[in-house]
């Protein structure tokens, strides 16, 4: 099970936090401050997996690193690890295809739209939709209610 | 979403901020303009104002801040009719709220109707809300109204809408095990796997691996023949819509799900079946091709170490030239660069190596392993320890806990106390000897005293002092020596002293009479640490005094002034050890020092057994921040009185009757 999906950038500033387990609030900004530290400091050339069991009790981490943006999973024991990685890809891939060419300012302006495409992507941490065209046909329909309303 | 133009200020505003500070101030301000203005009963506000007012809360938690109000004002949004208000007010549940919110009782009827609604939309809306939140509440409210969509009653038949109801009721199963029955729900699952449709058979695989998880196969039998198909299709045939092609393979996740799902099942009887998931196996791993494309790559890799998952659990079942095409395989990951398919592939190998009958395919690559170890990436290097504990056994111990050793003075202080504790695990478990062992841990010790915890040298003391009625005096004699050895240093580890103290005062009959040694130069060696010990030590140190000037009185004159000294000493425990020692050496206490100083018995055969190291690594596995903190584990009650490591004043009723 996916137990949550954070994007923070190279500063630590958070862009999306989306936790699927119940967490005190305290814990979760002790959680993403770990996890910033545990991803900055992974080589260029280190593998994108991370196991601190001090970070998350019995998870595993999984990022990737686009530009200046951290795409972090926190995920158990039950998930393919490089089944995730893609994932994160298509995560990506989505919102490229929603912002035309993604970068951090999206982001940071829109965070309801990037809710809302994790949202066709990832439901109660499990993985509902890979397909790229179909999670912007969703995505497209609901902007076009948006508007309706 | 539109735009929210009060929305998109606030952001640059905070973006603007150039300090921690400055921002914190921005965000208090707009908190508490929110927090009046919802406050304000006199004035309603619009419902755009409501939503682009919720959406800067939504925005300031999402930055680390505590919303602690409003919760009520957002998610009655969910009330509302209109879609953008529903999503802002259902976004504000998943996001604000927890599972236990009493808010929630107030919205699940709301909830409810938006499930039951024939708005597609508003369906998705309530049922990712419901999946992301869980809990006792809307389990016990909802479960039903979910089944109702799947089982098709009403509006349902929608691929979209039931996709979500699945991996709803995914989430509801996992919080209340009792909402469906599998006995029932086998053949309705059975059922749900005769779509086509990627988006279904995911979510269903979903619902199927989290029900056989907790009620083993036998309900599912149904599915087998199913998920094998769908899997043939996929692999062999690559029948699925261009839209599911990732990187050219065919959607990756469902392949790995289906293969999940098999782990599940034994390896059937019926020979056709056999031969469809041998071809599957030999197709997915005879393709797999390292290429320049990184995601790629990972794909293929992904379905590959989730076959190879499946060979191991089939154990030899499969025939020959797969095991050894993984074996090979295995081989190959874990000397490539990319350092995520080392990763992996060291992960797999520690799974084989967990399988008596896995052991052989990984044998013959313990050279390569040993390579990993030495890493920069510390994720790689704690799978590669992983996989060397693995395999290790008598046959290549000497090897593997040497490598062990050698890779500890460059390691990371946090793969280090895992890979002091293995090194000394494996040393006792498959050493050729135990004065083997017994230099293991005094290398241990040197080499990286601070991660041996105390276990590790009480278990040295156990496995010296000997099990039940077996008891060998070579090798106390070595150790003794060795002890002995380690501490004629000008600098020496407190463990050290702590494990040599023991050692050198209980077995002192068998080295005093060595050249070069006699009472008062062990005496000596321990005296030449004692001041830069914690009192902890010291404590010990003085106990090993006392023995050694039991055993020799002429070294009475040296040990009395030391314990005189300590009589007035600021620490508690040193003190009343060194007033009990000061008294004990009177002539008045001589019967009671015969008893109190007399030799250690051995440890009953249940403590040989009884590894604490192994309890320990357990432990840590799982609780790796309490085992830090942890004092160590508690000597069992079975064990007799007199052989605990003096630790506690020895015999703790006869001190007593020392009225000091």
């Amino acid at each position: 099970m996916i137990k949550a999906v954070i994007i923070f950038n190279t500063a630590g500033k958070h862009r999306l936090v989306k936790f699927y387990e119940e967490i005190p609030h305290d814990k979760k900004n002790e959680i993403i401050a770990n996890l910033f530290k545990e991803c900055t400091k992974r080589g260029e050339y280190s593998c994108n997996f991370i196991e601190e069991s001090n970070l998350w009790r019995g998870c595993k981490v999984i990022f990737r690193l686009y530009a200046t943006l951290y795409i972090v999973f926190v995920v158990d024991e039950a998930e393919n690890e490089l089944g995730i990685l893609d994932l994160i890809q298509v995560f990506v891939e989505v919102l490229d295809k929603a912002f035309e060419n993604v970068c951090e300012l999206d982001l940071v302006f829109h965070p309801e739209r990037a809710y809302a495409l994790l949202e066709e992507l990832v439901m109660g941490g499990m993985v509902i939709e890979t397909n790229i065209s179909e999670i912007w046909k969703i995505s497209q329909n609901m902007i076009a209610l948006e508007r309706k309303s | 979403m539109s735009s929210m133009r009060g929305l998109t200020m606030f952001i640059s505003d905070i973006r603007n901020c150039q300090s921690k500070d400055l921002e914190e101030k921005r965000v208090l301000k707009e908190m508490s303009k929110i927090r009046e203005l919802f406050s304000n009963t006199r004035k309603t506000l619009s419902a755009y104002d409501r939503k682009k007012y919720v959406w800067k809360l939504l925005y300031c938690f999402m930055l680390g801040y505590d919303v602690d109000f409003g919760h009520m004002e957002a998610i009655n949004m969910i009330c509302s009719p209109r879609y953008s208000e529903k999503f802002t007010g259902y976004m504000a549940a998943s996001l604000l709220l927890h599972a236990n919110s009493p808010y929630l009782e107030q919205v699940v009827n709301a909830i409810r109707n938006d499930i039951v609604s024939y708005d597609i939309a508003h369906q998705s809306l309530a049922l990712s809300t419901v999946a992301n939140l869980g809990g006792q509440l809307l389990t016990a409210e909802l479960s039903q109204d979910v089944i109702r969509i799947i089982r098709g009653e009403g509006f349902g038949l929608d691929f979209e809408v039931n996709k979500k109801a699945l991996t709803c009721l995914t989430r509801l199963y996992k919080q209340d095990k009792t909402i469906i029955n599998p006995a029932e729900w086998g053949g309705k699952i059975s059922d749900l796997m005769d779509t086509r449709s990627v988006g279904m058979l995911l979510a269903t695989s979903s619902l199927l691996l989290e029900m056989m998880r907790q009620n083993g196969y036998e309900n599912f039998i149904s599915c087998f023949t199913k998920i094998l198909q769908h899997l043939y299709r996929l692999v062999m045939l690559k029948e699925v819509s261009a839209d599911y092609l990732y990187y050219q393979t065919p959607c990756p996740w469902l392949q790995i799900k289906l293969l999940k799902l098999l782990q599940m099942f034994p390896y059937p009887t019926e020979p056709r079946i056999c031969s469809d998931i041998n071809e599957v196996l030999e197709k997915i791993t005879s393709q797999t091709e390292v290429t320049k494309n990184v995601n790629k790559n990972n794909t293929d890799h992904g379905i590959l170490f989730e076959a190879i998952n499946l060979m191991i659990h089939y154990k030899d079942n499969i025939p020959e030239s797969l095991r050894t095409q993984c074996s090979a395989l295995l081989g190959r990951f874990i000397s490539v660069k990319e350092p995520n398919i080392r990763y992996i592939g060291l992960e797999t190998m520690a799974k084989l190596a967990e399988h008596p009958d896995g052991q052989y395919m990984i044998e013959r690559h313990q050279s390569t392993v040993m390579i990993s170890l030495k890493d920069p990436d510390i994720s790689i290097r704690k799978r590669a320890l992983d996989v060397l504990f693995g395999m290790c056994k008598q046959s290549n111990a000497n090897e593997i806990v040497g490598e062990l050793l050698d890779s500890l003075p460059e390691a990371q202080f946090n793969i280090k106390e895992d890979l002091v504790l293995k090194t000394a695990l494996l040393a006792e478990r498959f050493g050729q000897n135990l004065k083997w062992y017994i230099d293991v841990i005094i290398r241990l010790i040197t080499f990286a005293g601070d991660y041996v915890s105390n276990d590790i040298w009480h278990r040295v003391i156990q496995v010296v002092t000997g099990f039940g009625s077996s008891i060998d005096t070579e090798l106390q004699e070595y150790a003794a020596t060795q002890a002995y050895n380690a501490l004629n240093n000008s600098h020496a580890h407190e463990k050290m002293v702590k494990m040599g103290s023991y050692l050198i005062s209980e077995f002192s009959q068998y080295i005093v009479n060595k050249p070069d040694m006699n009472p008062q130069a062990l005496f000596e060696i321990l005296n030449r640490h004692f001041p830069v010990c914690s009192s902890e030590t010291k404590c010990m140190v003085l106990t090993a005094y006392m023995k050694l000037s039991h055993n020799y009185p002429d070294l009475l004159m040296s040990a009395i002034p030391v314990f005189e000294h300590h009589t007035m000493h600021i620490d508690p425990d040193l003190q009343q050890r060194a007033i009990e020692y000061y008294n004990l050496c009177k002539d008045t206490y001589e019967a009671i020092r015969n008893e109190v100083l007399d030799v250690m018995p051995t440890f009953s055969e249940d403590i040989k057994n009884q590894n604490m190291l192994i309890r320990r690594m357990v432990h840590m596995d799982h609780h790796t921040e309490a085992a830090k903190t942890e004092k160590p584990v508690e000597i069992k009650p079975n064990m007799a009185p007199a052989a605990q490591i003096p630790q506690q004043p020895p015999k703790p009723a006869i001190v007593d009757l020392l009225e000091i």
